[in-house]
């Protein structure tokens, strides 16, 4: 196991950062280290081997989904303007994100988490005061914000949850991303960015802000929807994989079964999308938004209970009671809705696994 | 040397500019064009100069049930250039296709086969789908999102000369055909059989005299490889054709773009119009697409600047890159549109897709072809009455205060009731109510299947008036149930065609006295009484249509007692029977003594529904027959004692659903109904609370004041305020957990009534 508990996405594919970079013949934008097309089949994933150092390659796909989103996304990091990654929380927009500066500037390390006590000298600049008082104002007591650095070295900068910052902060990136400089009055001495710059903002829909954004900031960015995953094997297959990742990064073996992940994620979407998949019952959604991200949570949290205290066996009970938790996160109350979908749709599912994970359900909900 | 082939894609700009280039190269002796053969005589009429695509040979039979096809052409169709080209350089023109007998023939086979296939739509005669999967295997292997946009990038986009562009498209139609293999063996297979006239038909050319490379066919990809190799696999004459009528229609791009498939239609018509336009430049059309797109937006009230223009272009030329094409196509217009003018958002932008891209255009057909009387009639007023007729729908509100605004609205009833698709009265009113009205809302569009539908109705008469009356007569003769005959009557009064009128009382008359379904009578009922109310301007006997009402209405009243134990729907049909039955009662029936005796009949029927006899215990506390005495007495009788508190709950539902103002104004009533309320048992009052909460819920902010004062009253509470406090007293946050749950509980009633 690795001694660090998450590895930045660039080092963790860097086998296959590196045989992309070598099987690279397409023309890159100045900055990058991968063309759009070696970008994009970073991203997506590809079936064919690339030779690596090590032997041959195969590029995994990072992001499941439409092939558009992501060719949007890379050539708006192509263009003058930033990217907005917008959708419901546990979409992958930080996954994205986090991959796309990794492919393209060989780094997802010039971070900014967007916050409500975020102020302009994070984004910008500060200043190493002990250093300032001894020397006064000297290159060497500047402190330079993710951006600034990302504009010295011609990188990509993520901007977590830019929503979530105040107004005179966005307002502040307006000039960045318009002039693409920052001033240093101080120093007399104005920073341009190198090309390669850039920045990957991500926003939750479900957070107020995004509408609130001034219209010069939003015409700045270019606005890409991660859109929920509505179908199933394409939902199966991303849980499947991020849990097996998972999995191999805390070494938990426990056993889970093709079945009880197509469960999992049909349970999910029926929730989610307010009906059963053969569109025939009717079904309350909670509060809770289901997303894919937590649907993998509750495989996962329910596999590390398997390997630790259900002889490396993925119990329904555990499952269920996971999925309450999930649920029931936001408001206890939804806990009946979860008892409605059992009682109307799970109840009436005649397949032996369904009517197992039924009982456990109802088990787990009266404890 | 074998004949020259120009292997096509229907409306497809590269295919028309490298065949007007051939042409011009090396102009051939005569053309045989990929359309029906029977449709020669029309070629004047499509390359006549008043004539502007796009427009449509239709092909139909008379009489009996509507069957047509249709054979559209754009601008930029490359039929329509081989026609044009020829006609302006005198080659020889011929459509070689088979009749278009013969392919509404296989058409009607095929729908047949087609279990619940509707016959109404018009079909298109080009090759629809050859084999779906088709559709999915060459996106899917080119990395294309459709079949549409592989096309584009591999097809249009390229400037490729007109031998490189024959070649290609060559290979193309011997991929498909390929594919196609097994399904070609039927001998019966509707390609087999049009290649075998095709081959007929230039078989005959040739024996006139034609050498065989003087001749250029025009020709479907598909069936390209055909000719070039004259490797034909023999296929069956077809079906017998069908006797055909033909004329040239305008047709539109909307109904273009939704003829999807190989060669059918064309998703963009208007973009491809412009690419045609500037030959070929995919680029500046898409900037210019983006332009008018921004436009569209700012009018729309979106932000849309012209540095996001812009921006949106420059993107889209990015995305053009990565995704190997020549320049920006559709895909990326759309993309970039989404990304930098829409934050993401796709939902805002059909509409304005619809208008930039798509495009409204509406073709024209030169006056040389002769027009049906009411295709002629049509045009003359709508022209005339200032109706809108594009192909975008269109409301306008239309007084009925003046001659004109009648004649309107006669005119738009009759197209109406002729099944004549364009205009639509926007009412959920009922039927009855159209009488009353000065003025009514309309919606109208024009599309190919109103060309059609005037085409096609000149069997049932000579003007628009005449098609009405014919069609009125057909659903009299039809009508089995009283409700429809007396619908058509009101037809008849809004289309004006009085002499009708004879007719459709009789059968009336007749089907009244064969049915007893009292929701029916009800609404003939309506029907009459309301062309009683308002229908003297419409030259009729007031005598016989009082005479007609009052038997209707007995024979109404009469059925009251035979409705039965009904289920829930049942009762709201009797509960809507009898509200309209006391309306009519209270213009033309008051104090009816048959229709009161049914009620009270209905009130203490213990078989009935409750809620059909709280109702009738309603209207006749409105009639005034019963006293507020009388009235807690049948109350009582109904939902005291041994009642299921479900069906004590029902009854008062009933009783509330009509004239609720003057019930919870009366203190009495609230009384009694307070006492009965109060006097349940907590079990019984919680299963019945949903259906209270339905009851009560409906009511209006002055009637639960009028309510909660008696209330008050009876509980000693002197004011709201007071009121106010003793809720607060009572825990205020319990009292909202009970309505949280009275809430979940009404909603999962909702749930399962809907289920």
């Amino acid at each position: 196991m690795a001694e660090l508990i998450r590895l930045p996405a660039e080092q963790k594919y860097e086998q296959e950062l590196v045989a992309l970079r070598k099987a690279d013949k397409g023309a890159k934008p100045e900055g990058w280290q991968l063309s759009p097309k070696m970008v994009e089949i970073y991203i997506l994933g590809s079936t064919e081997t690339f030779p690596g150092p090590n032997g041959p390659v195969t590029i995994t796909p990072k992001y499941i989904g439409n092939r558009n989103l992501v060719q949007v996304a890379i050539a708006t990091l192509a263009s003058d303007r930033a990217l907005l990654l917008i959708g419901e929380p546990g979409t992958a927009k930080s996954w994205l994100s986090e991959h796309l500066a990794a492919a393209i500037s060989g780094t997802s390390q010039y971070l900014i988490q967007g916050t409500s006590g975020t102020t302009e000298d994070q984004i910008k600049y500060s200043w190493n005061y002990a250093l300032l008082v001894a020397k006064g104002p000297v290159p060497e007591a500047l402190v330079p914000s993710p951006i600034y650095r990302g504009m010295r070295e011609g990188k990509l900068v993520r901007f977590e949850e830019v929503t979530r910052v105040s107004s005179e902060v966005q307002d502040a990136l307006i000039s960045l991303l318009s002039e693409k400089t920052i001033a240093v009055p101080e120093l007399h001495e104005i920073l341009s960015a190198r090309r390669g710059f850039n920045i990957i903002a991500t926003a939750n829909t479900r957070d107020r802000g995004v509408n609130e954004m001034s219209s010069a900031l939003k015409r700045r960015l270019n606005f890409v929807t991660v859109p929920v995953v509505s179908e199933l094997k394409q939902e199966v297959d991303i849980v499947t994989r991020r849990v097996g990742e998972l999995s191999r990064d805390y070494e938990v073996q426990s056993d889970v079964t093709e079945q009880h992940v197509e469960m999992l994620v049909t349970m999910f979407q029926e929730l989610r999308s307010g009906a059963t998949k053969d569109n025939k019952v009717k079904v309350k959604t909670p509060t809770t938004v289901l997303s894919t991200a937590e649907a993998i949570s509750v495989l996962f949290n329910s596999k590390i209970l398997g390997q630790h205290f259900r002889n490396q066996k993925v119990t329904h009970e555990d499952l269920a009671r996971s999925m309450i938790g999930t649920i029931a996160k936001e408001k206890p109350e939804d806990r009946a809705v979860f008892l409605e979908y059992c009682e109307n749709v799970l109840k009436l599912r005649k397949e032996k696994e369904w009517q197992e994970f039924y009982k456990a359900a109802m088990k787990a909900l009266k404890e | 040397m074998p004949v020259r082939v120009f292997p096509v894609r229907h409306h497809s700009p590269s295919a028309s500019r490298a065949l007007a280039e051939l042409i011009a190269k090396d102009p051939p002796k005569a053309i045989l064009i990929e359309a029906p053969s029977d449709a020669e005589s029309l070629i004047p009429v499509i390359v006549d100069e008043e004539t502007e695509p796009p427009v449509a040979i239709l092909a139909y039979v008379p009489g009996g049930e509507p069957h047509s096809a249709l054979y559209p052409f754009v601008a930029y169709s490359p039929e329509y250039t081989a026609l044009v080209e020829g006609t302006r350089r005198g080659i020889r023109l011929g459509f070689f296709d088979v009749p278009s007998g013969i392919a509404l023939a296989q058409d009607l086979a095929q729908h047949e086969r087609i279990e619940g296939a509707s016959h109404d739509e018009p079909t298109t005669a080009t090759p629809v789908s050859r084999d779906v999967s088709l559709f999915d295997l060459i996106p899917e292997a080119t990395g294309h999102e459709s079949f549409d946009e592989f096309w584009e990038a591999s097809f249009e986009m390229p400037a490729t000369a007109p031998e490189d562009y024959v070649r290609l498209s060559l290979e193309f139609g011997r991929l498909v055909r390929s594919l196609q293999a097994d399904a070609l063996k039927d001998p019966e297979h509707r390609d087999r059989v049009r290649e075998r006239h095709m081959r007929d038909r230039l078989r005959s050319l040739l024996a006139e005299g034609v050498k065989e490379d003087e001749v250029l066919l025009v020709t479907g990809a598909f069936h390209s490889p055909a000719f070039i190799a004259d490797d034909f696999l023999e296929g069956s004459a077809g079906p017998v054709p069908l006797a055909t009528e033909l004329t040239v229609i305008p047709y539109s791009y909307g109904r273009m773009s939704e003829q999807l498939g190989y060669g059918a239609g064309n998703r963009a018509p208007l973009f491809y119009q412009e690419v045609h336009d500037r030959h070929g430049d995919f680029r500046r059309t898409s900037l210019e697409a983006l332009i008018g797109i921004a436009e569209q937006l700012r009018l729309r009230g979106h932000s849309a600047s012209l540095s996001d223009v812009i921006d949106a272009y420059r993107l889209c030329n990015i995305l053009a890159r990565m995704r190997e094409k020549v320049g920006p196509g559709l895909e990326e217009i759309r993309d970039a549109t989404i990304a930098c003018m829409l934050q993401g958002r796709s939902i805002v932008l059909d509409d304005v897709w619809r208008g930039r891209i798509i495009g409204n255009a509406i073709g024209k057909v030169s006056s040389i072809v002769g027009k049906t009387s009411l295709q002629e009639e049509f045009r003359r007023e709508v022209g005339a009455r200032r109706i809108p007729a594009t192909d975008d729908k269109s409301d306008f509100w239309l007084h009925l205060t003046s001659d004109t605004g009648i004649g309107t609205s006669i005119f738009l009833h009759r197209l109406r009731a002729s099944k004549i698709p364009f205009a639509v009265l926007e009412s959920d009113a009922s039927r009855a109510a159209l009488l009353s009205r000065v003025r009514e809302k309309w919606g109208t569009q024009w599309t190919p299947s109103t060309e059609i539908a005037l085409v096609e109705n000149i069997v049932f008469g000579q003007t628009i008036a005449q098609v009405c009356e014919a069609k009125l007569r057909k659903v009299l003769e039809a009508a089995r149930s009283v409700a429809l005959a007396s619908g058509a009557l009101l037809d008849i009064a809004v289309c004006d065609l009085s002499h009708l009128y004879d007719d459709a009382l009789a059968k009336v008359e007749h089907v009244s006295s064969e049915g007893d379904d009292l929701h029916d009578l009800a609404v003939a009922c309506q029907n009459v009484s309301a062309l009683l109310s308002y229908g003297t301007s419409r030259r009729l006997d007031a005598a016989q249509l009082r005479d007609l009402l009052m038997r209707l209405f007995h024979r109404a009243s009469s059925s009251i007692p035979r409705i039965g134990k009904t289920d829930e729907p049942g009762a709201d049909r009797a509960c809507t029977a009898l509200k309209i039955l006391h309306e009519v009662s209270t213009t033309h029936a008051k104090g009816d003594r048959m229709f009161l005796d049914a009620l009270v009949w209905a009130t203490d029927a213990a078989s009935l529904h409750p809620r059909v006899s709280g109702l009738a215990t309603s209207l006749l506390y409105l009639a005034k027959e019963f006293t507020v005495s009388e009235l807690e007495g049948h109350v009582l009788l109904r939902v005291g004692g041994g009642a299921l508190p479900m069906d004590s709950a029902q009854y008062l539902a009933g009783l509330l659903s009509i004239n609720r103002a003057t019930l919870v104004k009366n203190r009495a009533i609230v009384t009694f109904l307070d006492r009965l309320i109060t006097a349940l048992p907590f079990d019984s009052f919680r299963d019945i609370v949903p259906i209270f909460r339905r009851t009560f819920g409906d009511l209006s902010r002055s009637e639960i004041g009028y309510l909660l004062e008696h209330v008050f009253d009876l509980h000693g509470v002197a004011d709201r305020r007071a009121g106010a406090a003793v809720a607060s007293e009572r825990d205020i946050e319990s009292l909202r957990a009970a309505d949280s749950e009275v809430k979940q509980l009404t909603d999962q009633w909702d749930d399962l009534f809907k289920e």
